[in-house]
C-alpha cells in the first residue's frame, strides 16, 4: 500500500521578485510504500523539505496530486497518525521539552494520562530524560534535535517524517538516532527521510530517490545505488599470465598478479570469463561484484544531469 | 483547544509579565488606601474634560476604575502582539500546522485563549480593586461589576486586530503600529466630527454620516458599554454595532488569510 503518493507534482513559489518565480518542485511523481524507509536525497535547493511540507499542507502544491494516508493533505485527518521533525526547526521558546511534548500530544487530541504514558518511554529513547526540565531555549543544537525526534514520536506515528534528523547532533546522538529509527522500522513504520548525510542513509534506508531540480532522477534500493552494475572483481592466481577478454564480453579494467577488474556487457559473460580463467588453470578465490558509496554515486548522478541547482 | 489554553497561558504568563498586572493592581489599592474620603457627590458636568460625556460620567470613581481596567486592556494588547507572529515563525509555524488541526482552528483557538486569559486577568485585578473600594470606602455598586466584563468585550476588539495585523505581516512591531494608527485614526474622526457643522460643508458631513457606517469607532463603543453599566441613556448603539461587525470581519479575514498562505 503506498502511504505516500504524488502525481506530476508541482509548486512555484512566487517571490514577487524580479527575477521571477522559483520552481521548487517541478513535475515531482513519488510512490512510498508503507514499512519502508525512504531516502530522499539532493543538492541544497532540490526541493526535498517543499515536498514534505506539502505532504502535510503546510505550504499547498500548484498543481499535480498528492495523497498522504490515501487523503489529501487539506484533510486534517491525514495527519494524524504522522509525525514529523522540521528543518531548523523553532519549537516554542517559551516550553521546556516536557512541555513540547505535552502540547504536541494534546495538538494530537491526547489526553494527559495518555500523553505520561507516553512521554518517559520517549524521553528514554531519545537521551533526554535528564533535561526534561529544562527551557528549550538552554538546549543545545543536538539537543533540540533530539527533543524534536521525541516530539514527533508522541502519538505513535505510523508514518515518519524527518527533514535532516541529524542536523548538529554529535556522532554519538546520530548513531543513537540510527538505532531509534531501526527500532521505529523494526515495529512497521513508515519513515521518509531527507538527509545529506549520506552514509546514514546508506545504512538504514530501503530505498533511496535522488531529487534535483524538483524532479526525482533516480529511485531504487540502496543496492541499486551502490552496485555498479556490471563491474566485478575477480580475486585469481594470474600471475604474469596475460589475459584479454573480447569485447562481445566485456573490458578489463585492472589487472594485477591476483587481481583484476572487469566491467561485463551481460551478467551471463561472467561464466565465460571464469571459463576463459579455468581453461588457463587459473584459480579463483573470489568473485564480487564492486559497490560505490552512496555518496559517489550521488555525485554521479546529480553530475549527470547537470549540476546543482544553486 | 485544551492544549492551545493551556500553551497559550503558559507562554503569556511566563513572560513574567504578571507582574506588571500585579504592581498595577498593587499601586491602585494603595492608592484607594491612601485617600481618606471619596466625594461620590462630586459631578463632573464643570469639568472641561467631562462636559461632554453623559450623566453616567458622573461618579469619577467609576470612571478612574473603568480606565483602570483600559489601561490594563493595553497592556494586555501590547503584551499579547507577539503571539501570533511568533506562531507563525519560520520553523515554528511547521510545528504547529503539522498536527492532526485546521488552522481555523489553530487560529480561533489561540485568539480566543488569549482573550480567555486576558480576561481572567481583568477580572482578577478589576475585583481586587472593587473589593479594596468596599472595603475600604463601603462602595457597593453593580456598575463596577458590570464594566469588567464590558472592558473585556473592549479588549476582544483590539485583540482581534492586532492578531489580524500580526498575522497579516507576522511582525509585532507592525501588529503595534496598526492598532495605534487605527486609535489615532478615532482622535482624528472624532475631531473631524466636531468641526463639521462649523463647515457647513454637504459633502463633509456625509463623508462624516459614512465614517460613522464604516469606521470602527471603539472610543464610542466605550462610553456606550459605560452608559449600560450605570444604566445611562444610550443615543445611539450604530458605533458598537459597527465595532462588532468591523471585529467579525478581521476575525474572518483572519481566517481567510492564515488558511491560504504557505508557511
Ligand atoms: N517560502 C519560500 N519562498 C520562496 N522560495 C522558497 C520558499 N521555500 C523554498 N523556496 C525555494 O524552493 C527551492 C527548494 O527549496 P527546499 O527548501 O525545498 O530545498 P531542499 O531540498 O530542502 O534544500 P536543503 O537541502 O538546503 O534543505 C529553493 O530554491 C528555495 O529557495
Ligand atoms: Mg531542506
Amino acid at each position: 500500500m503506498l502511504v505516500i503518493e504524488t502525481q506530476d507534482l508541482t509548486k512555484i513559489y512566487e517571490t514577487g521578485l524580479k527575477k521571477g518565480n522559483i520552481t521548487a518542485l517541478n513535475g515531482l511523481s513519488i510512490g512510498i510504500e508503507a514499512g519502508e524507509i525512504f531516502g530522499l536525497l539532493g543538492p541544497n535547493g532540490a526541493g526535498k523539505t517543499t515536498l514534505v511540507k506539502i505532504l502535510l499542507n503546510i505550504t499547498k502544491a500548484t498543481s499535480g496530486s498528492v495523497m498522504i494516508n490515501g487523503l489529501d493533505p487539506s484533510d486534517p485527518r491525514s495527519r494524524a497518525r504522522v509525525g514529523f521533525l522540521p528543518e531548523n526547526h523553532r519549537f516554542p521558546t517559551h516550553l521546556t521539552g516536557k512541555g513540547l511534548l505535552m502540547l504536541a500530544g494534546r495538538l494530537h487530541g491526547m489526553s494527559d494520562t495518555e500523553i505520561k504514558e507516553k512521554l518517559s518511554e520517549l524521553l528514554e529513547l531519545v537521551g533526554m530524560k535528564r533535561w526534561a526540565d529544562t527551557m528549550i531555549t538552554k538546549y543545545s543544537k543536538g539537543m533540540a534535535q533530539r527533543i524534536g525526534l521525541a516530539q514527533a514520536l508522541i502519538a505513535d506515528p505510523d508514518l515518519i517524517l524527518l527533514d535532516e534528523p541529524t542536523d548538529g547532533v554529535d556522532p554519538v546522538g546520530k548513531a543513537e538516532i540510527k538505532t531509534v529509527l531501526q527500532k521505529l522500522r523494526s515495529r512497521g513504520k513508515t519513515i521518509l527521510l531527507n538527509s545529506h548525510m549520506l552514509s546514514e542513509v546508506e545504512m538504514i534506508a530501503d530505498r533511496v530517490a535522488i531529487m534535483n531540480k524538483g524532479k526525482v532522477i533516480k529511485v531504487g534500493s540502496v543496492d541499486d545505488f551502490t552496485k555498479r552494475a556490471m563491474r566485478y572483481e575477480i580475486e585469481a592466481e594470474i600471475g604474469n599470465e596475460r589475459f584479454t577478454i573480447p569485447e562481445e564480453v566485456g573490458k578489463l579494467v585492472t589487472i594485477k598478479t591476483n587481481m583484476m577488474t572487469v566491467d561485463l556487457t551481460h551478467i551471463d559473460q561472467l561464466n565465460t570469463i571464469i571459463d576463459q580463467l579455468r581453461t588457463k588453470r587459473i584459480a579463483i578465490r573470489s568473485i564480487q561484484p564492486t559497490r560505490i558509496s552512496l555518496e559517489q554515486s550521488f555525485i554521479d548522478t546529480i553530475e549527470g544531469t547537470g549540476g546543482t541547482s544553486v | 483547544m485544551r492544549g492551545i489554553l493551556h500553551d497559550t497561558a503558559n507562554e503569556l504568563l511566563t513572560r513574567k509579565l504578571y507582574w506588571v498586572f500585579v504592581i498595577i493592581t498593587g499601586l491602585a489599592i494603595l492608592a484607594i488606601m491612601g485617600v481618606d474620603n471619596i466625594d461620590l457627590k462630586f459631578q463632573g458636568m464643570g469639568d472641561p474634560n467631562l462636559g461632554e460625556l453623559n450623566e453616567a460620567f458622573g461618579n469619577p470613581m467609576l470612571i478612574g476604575f473603568y480606565s483602570f481596567l483600559g489601561f490594563l486592556g493595553i497592556i494586555a494588547f501590547l503584551a499579547s502582539a507577539n503571539v501570533f507572529p511568533g506562531m507563525l515563525e519560520r520553523g515554528r509555524a511547521e510545528f504547529y500546522f503539522s498536527k492532526p488541526v485546521t488552522r481555523t482552528f489553530l487560529y480561533l483557538s489561540k485568539f480566543f485563549s488569549i482573550w480567555l486569559v486576558y480576561s481572567a486577568v481583568l477580572v482578577i485585578c478589576g475585583l481586587s480593586v472593587y473589593m479594596a473600594l468596599w472595603f475600604f470606602h463601603s462602595i457597593s455598586d453593580s456598575s463596577f461589576l458590570l464594566v469588567i466584563p464590558f472592558s473585556s468585550i473592549l479588549l476582544l476588539f483590539w485583540l482581534a486586530l492586532s492578531a489580524f495585523a500580526g498575522i497579516w505581516r507576522r511582525s509585532t512591531v507592525f501588529a503595534i503600529i496598526v492598532v495605534l494608527l487605527v486609535r489615532i485614526g478615532e482622535t482624528v474622526v472624532s475631531a473631524i466630527q466636531q468641526i463639521t457643522p462649523l463647515l457647513e460643508s454637504d459633502t463633509m458631513v456625509k463623508a462624516i454620516e459614512l465614517s460613522e457606517k464604516i469606521y470602527p469607532r471603539f472610543d464610542k463603543s466605550s462610553d456606550i458599554l459605560l452608559n449600560l453599566a450605570t444604566g445611562a441613556r444610550v443615543d445611539s448603539f450604530l458605533p458598537l454595532w459597527v465595532a462588532i461587525i468591523f471585529t467579525l470581519v478581521i476575525i474572518l479575514l483572519s481566517i481567510w488569510k492564515i488558511r491560504r498562505t504557505d508557511y
